[in-house]
């Protein structure tokens, strides 16, 4: 799924493991995210949308994977 | 945060019995199992698979105390420090990892499954007795499959 993350983490000037504390989770997790490899749960995708004050749909775009099905 | 600082110090609690009541288990089997005795006195071992097994023996306790004494070292050193907690914390519960844990867990059985089964036809042609072993075991993962299947369907 294509998100914003890795745009909002530069422009916000945190690293991966500083936004990954933040949001409670792992560097790991935010690479796969970044790179699209995984889907976020909706409690994740909360967590981090909320971290940068933006709603889940201005931070993930969900129209692409909806195509899909 | 709380819940889980509790949790660690009752693991710390069990990997410390664990560790005190499998550490002269372990020195019996480095002596016993690993021949010890024998290297001192220069005794060599007689029987080559008799010894394997003897060092798989011996293997299994002493990495599961060393095993026990690391995990205890980590948690005291997490429950000393507030940022490491966070960090074993956030590892612990991280979805992406439980996640791999379970596409892993599914392809896992997926493969025993079928594995055993054609192992189980195979060894029935010269052997009755692994045959039957290995449809025992089959049996025995399936009904545990079947088991949990159900009881998740309820929780969750």
């Amino acid at each position: 799924m294509k998100n914003r993350i890795r745009e909002l983490r530069k422009k916000a000037k945190l690293s991966q493991e500083e936004l990954a504390l933040a949001v409670g989770t792992t560097r790991q997790t935010i690479t796969s995210l970044e790179i699209g490899k995984y889907t976020a749960s909706l409690k994740l995708a909360y967590k981090i949308a909320k971290y940068f004050n933006l709603t889940i749909e201005e931070v993930f775009d969900f129209e692409e994977d909806m195509e899909e099905m | 945060m709380n819940k889980y600082r509790i949790k660690i110090k009752s693991r710390m609690i069990f990997d410390m019995i664990g560790a005190v009541v499998f550490l002269p288990v372990a020195v019996y089997a480095l002596i016993r199992y690993w021949n010890i005795e024998g290297v001192i006195s220069g005794t060599p071992v007689k029987d080559f698979f008799g010894g394997v097994i003897n060092g798989i023996r011996g293997a299994v306790v002493i990495a599961f105390v060393i095993y026990l004494i690391f995990a205890f070292v980590k948690n005291v050193l997490a429950i000393r420090n507030e940022e490491k907690l966070k960090k074993m914390y956030f590892e612990e519960y991280d979805e992406r990892a439980l996640a791999i844990s379970e596409h892993s867990s599914r392809v896992t059985y997926n493969i025993t499954i079928y594995i055993i089964l054609v192992c189980c036809v195979i060894t029935g042609l010269y052997n009755t007795t692994i045959s039957i072993t290995l449809l025992a075991v089959w049996i025995f993962i399936l009904l545990t499959r079947i088991i949990t299947l159900g009881y998740y369907n309820n929780k969750i």
